[in-house]
């Protein structure tokens, strides 16, 4: 487990912004440690991870350790947003988890031929809905390795 | 005159001959010719040898010498074809000479009285029989005349002239000798003679046969009918022809005209006076009945014979079977019925044109079609009854066909008469003629106009029930995630409520619970809207005449709330043309532009939203703009601003459906919605098209705008 000094990052790409609210709120309990970088729609996605416009600093935009994900997003869709990471060589390696309403098949179907990492469906009940969010940072914080990971070695 | 020469005078050649024989004197004179060509060498040659013959020679000598010059010249004569001429003069003399030598060298009895044989045979030759008898009685009469002297001794006494005993034997067997050569000459020519005409004969024969075997293969018979003679002449080809036999008797002309179709005599009967009476060809198709009862169709052509005076002699002619042409004429005469009631009968257009496209032939179904007549339709262009955009695709295909591939079909627009355009579908077919050469086209049509506007009515249902289902799916979709969505924020915050009240944690509860209301503020919203969606663009009121300044001065008002609180400024020219639709949801089409210019102002300090409209006279429609000073859309996403929940800032409040309504309205009303902006930034400008009002009894305004009279 990670009991790591820098706190592993987050990029949340979801335009609600009460269950923006709700996530920020079961991940930065979470044991942990995490900082979340939100962003509202897909084309600030790929700026972030790109760093462009406003996060062109590497120090106030570093890597995410993880991309929470979401379908529906204004100016450019999450499927979209997922073709861009995952046909970029540099940054194809980033796990990119889909956190979003939609159960429809075709949408799961065409995150997976994007190679998304995992496909997770917003539960409506709050019990399942938080204990979803623990078990993401527990997972992909805490378990998964990747390459170039720091934490590897220590 | 050459040896060969010589020999031809004896001894003609065929060709010679026959050349010679067509002419009575030239026969004479080829006879005339060598025998006394002989007679005057004998002659010269006696005359030498008469100091041998006679004691005294003097007068045989001389009347030698006279015959050998006679019978010289008669040659002469005869050489040049006076025969007539050289027959007197060569017979008149030899009678002179022998009666007067007779006379002195002991009358009847002398040796000279034997010339008259030839006197009487050269006569023979040169005037036939009447010179032969004529000759005989002159000789005889000398001879009674010698007999009369010698009996009244008036005789002259037999003087020294008397012959040796060798003058009798010789001049009885030179006469002999040349009497043999003239029998031989004679002989000879005629031989020749028989034997040219035996040719002619067979040649005669074989152009008989010939002729024979002509009629024979044109199923023909000849006759010949002679006007002195009262009676036709029939070839044996007729019997045949006409179903008789020869051994049943023979064919007259009573026989011939009852076997004469009833129906026909009177025709065959007033070209044969007409023939005779104006001398003219004749000529006349008829039937016969045979007597086997079948009827065989004849072709009778005559000429006649006229002579010299111009008084008819006769005709002749031919009867010829013309019944298998006559069947084949019957045959195509009756497909020629079946073709044209075919063609004029089907529920078709039928024509035939040029490579060009001039017409030849229509039909009457044509004629009605374009309500023209035909003698104006055939050699008019097809081509100007199908609209100019269509003619070169008609063309290209017609171009296309070949002997190998003489058909082709294809449907498209024509013009008829009053002016509207139908469809038509054509086989086009290419005609060869007889030698596979391209003739012309034939093309068979049927108006396919209501089928057609049928396909294209069901290729727009189609269209628009895919376009529905597309959105359907898309809204079921939308939906489930839009109405899911405040249903885990109201799940989430409840959650934290009931967790915060349990742990006595109060601050931040108001806060959710705000977030709650939203939420279900929100859910109400878009089911508002979905309800009104759904209500749109299915049932359209009556349309009627609107003032577009006054739709959009009530749609402004409906929305006074959002654009006073953003201070939005509406600049509404006067004179905006009118429109024509359902007023209510025009102005719910207006409502949702004008909202959805003044949220999307962003930090605008003057915004302002521009109405301008001008009217489209060429499709009667009105093209309405509501231009803004916002922050515009980048050009990416200008036909996704239309779609179903589609929101390109999730920070602006509205559930998407604005828009998408607006689209599905204008669209009801046959219009078209778009946006421009040249980005971010630079403001928006929503355009969209309306029908105009239609036209009732009022003039156009001049220079194509539209007059608003208010």
């Amino acid at each position: 487990m990670k009991t790591g000094v820098e706190p592993a990052v987050i990029l949340l790409v979801e335009d609600n912004p009460d269950h923006t609210e709700l996530m920020m709120r079961v991940l930065t309990d979470h044991d942990i440690p995490n900082h979340i970088i939100h962003v509202t729609d897909g084309e600030a996605a790929l700026d972030y991870l790109w760093r462009r416009a406003q996060f062109a600093d590497p120090a106030t935009s570093p890597q995410p350790h993880v991309v929470l994900l979401d379908l529906k997003l204004p100016r450019l869709s999450g499927l979209e947003v997922l073709r861009a990471i995952k046909t970029s060589v540099e940054m194809r390696h980033i796990p990119v988890v889909v956190v979003t309403t939609s159960s429809a098949e075709q949408d799961l179907r065409l995150a997976y031929e994007r190679h998304a990492n995992s496909y997770l469906v917003k539960p409506v009940d709050f019990q399942q809905f938080t204990q979803m969010l623990q078990d993401v940072g527990n997972y992909w914080l805490g378990w998964n390795r990747q390459p170039g990971d720091p934490l590897l070695t220590a | 005159m050459n040896l060969q020469h010589l020999s031809a005078i004896f001894w003609p050649d065929r060709l010679t001959l026959r050349q010679m024989f067509s002419d009575e004197r030239q026969r004479v004179a080829v006879i005339f010719l060598p025998i006394l060509t002989v007679l005057a060498i004998t002659s010269a040659l006696f005359s030498l040898i008469t100091p041998w013959l006679y004691d005294a020679p003097m007068i045989p000598f001389a009347a030698a010498t006279l015959m050998t010059a006679i019978f010289g010249g008669g040659a002469w004569l005869a050489r040049r074809g006076k025969s007539d001429v050289a027959g007197w003069v060569v017979c008149g003399s030899l009678w002179l000479v022998v009666t007067i030598v007779a006379l002195f060298t002991g009358g009847a009895r002398s040796s000279a009285t034997l010339h008259y044989v030839m006197v009487a045979l050269l006569a023979g030759i040169g005037f036939g029989r009447r010179g032969a008898t004529g000759a005989v009685l002159a000789s005889s009469a000398a001879l009674i005349g010698f007999w009369g002297l010698e009996v009244t001794g008036r005789l002259p006494l037999e003087t020294p002239l008397l012959a040796t005993l060798l003058a009798y034997p010789i001049m009885l067997i030179v006469t002999l000798l040349l009497t043999g050569i003239i029998l031989t000459i004679v002989d000879v020519q005629l031989s020749a003679a028989i034997a040219a005409t035996k040719e002619e004969v067979a040649e005669r024969a074989r152009a008989e046969q010939r002729l024979r075997l002509a009629l024979l293969a044109a199923r023909a018979g000849a006759w010949e009918w002679e006007a002195a003679a009262r009676a036709v002449r029939w070839s044996p080809e007729n019997y045949p022809l006409l179903g008789l036999n020869p051994d049943d008797g023979p064919l007259t002309f009573r026989r011939w005209r009852q076997l004469i179709h009833p129906d026909d005599r009177d025709s065959v009967q007033m070209a044969i006076d007409r023939s005779i009476n104006q001398q003219a060809d004749f000529e006349v198709e008829f039937r016969v009945i045979l007597p086997d009862g079948t009827i065989r169709w004849l072709r009778g052509i005559g000429q006649p014979v006229v002579n010299a005076d111009g008084v008819l002699q006769g005709m002749y002619g031919l009867q010829i079977d013309i019944t298998a042409r006559k069947m084949i004429e019957a045959e195509l005469r009756r497909n020629e019925l079946y073709y044209r009631s075919l063609i004029e009968d089907l529920p078709a257009l039928v024509c035939r044109f040029q490579p060009d496209g001039t017409l030849t032939f229509v039909n009457d179904l044509y004629c009605q079609t374009f309500q023209r007549s035909r003698e104006s339709l055939i050699g008019y262009n097809f081509y100007e009854l199908i609209p100019a955009e269509q003619r070169e695709q008609v063309a290209t295909g017609i171009a296309q066909l070949s002997p190998d591939n003489p058909t082709m079909e294809h449907e498209h627009e024509v013009i008829y008469p009053d002016g509207s355009i139908g469809w038509q579908r054509w086989v086009n077919r290419l005609l060869l003629d007889v030698n596979g050469e391209p003739l012309e086209y034939q093309a068979l049509g049927i108006d396919i106009t209501t089928r057609k506007k049928a396909e294209l009515e069901r290729e727009r249902l189609i269209a628009e029930l895919e376009a529905r289902n597309a959105e359907l799916e898309r809204f079921t979709y939308t939906v489930s995630h839009d109405l899911k969505s405040p249903l885990i924020t109201i799940k989430g915050f409840a959650g934290y409520i009931q967790r915060d009240l349990a742990n006595g944690k109060l601050d931040r509860i108001p806060a959710d619970l705000q977030r709650i209301t939203a939420a279900v503020d929100r859910m109400y919203q878009l089911l508002e809207d979905l309800l009104h969606l759904s209500r749109a663009g299915r049932q359209l009121s009556a349309p009627e005449r609107i003032s577009l300044g006054l739709l959009i001065s009530e749609a402004a008002a409906g929305v006074s709330g959002r654009l006073a609180e953003r201070n939005v400024y509406l600049h509404l020219p006067p004179n905006l043309p009118d429109v024509y639709g359902d007023r209510t949801r025009l102005r719910e089409v207006f409502q949702n532009l004008l909202d959805n210019a003044a949220k999307f102002m962003g930090d605008q300090p003057a915004p302002q939203i521009w109405i301008e409209a001008q009217f489209l006279a060429a499709d009667r429609m009105v093209l309405a703009r509501v231009r803004d000073n916002g922050i515009g859309i980048d050009p990416r996403h200008h036909r996704r601003v239309f779609d179903l929940f589609e929101r390109l800032d999730q920070r602006i409040e509205g559930t998407g459906l604005g828009l998408a309504l607006a689209r599905r309205i204008v669209e009801a009303h046959g219009g078209r919605i778009w946006v421009e902006s040249e980005g971010l930034g630079k403001g928006a400008t929503f355009c969209l098209t309306l029908p105009a009002p239609p036209v009732v009894e009022e003039t156009t305004p001049k220079g194509g705008t539209y007059e608003n009279r208010r």
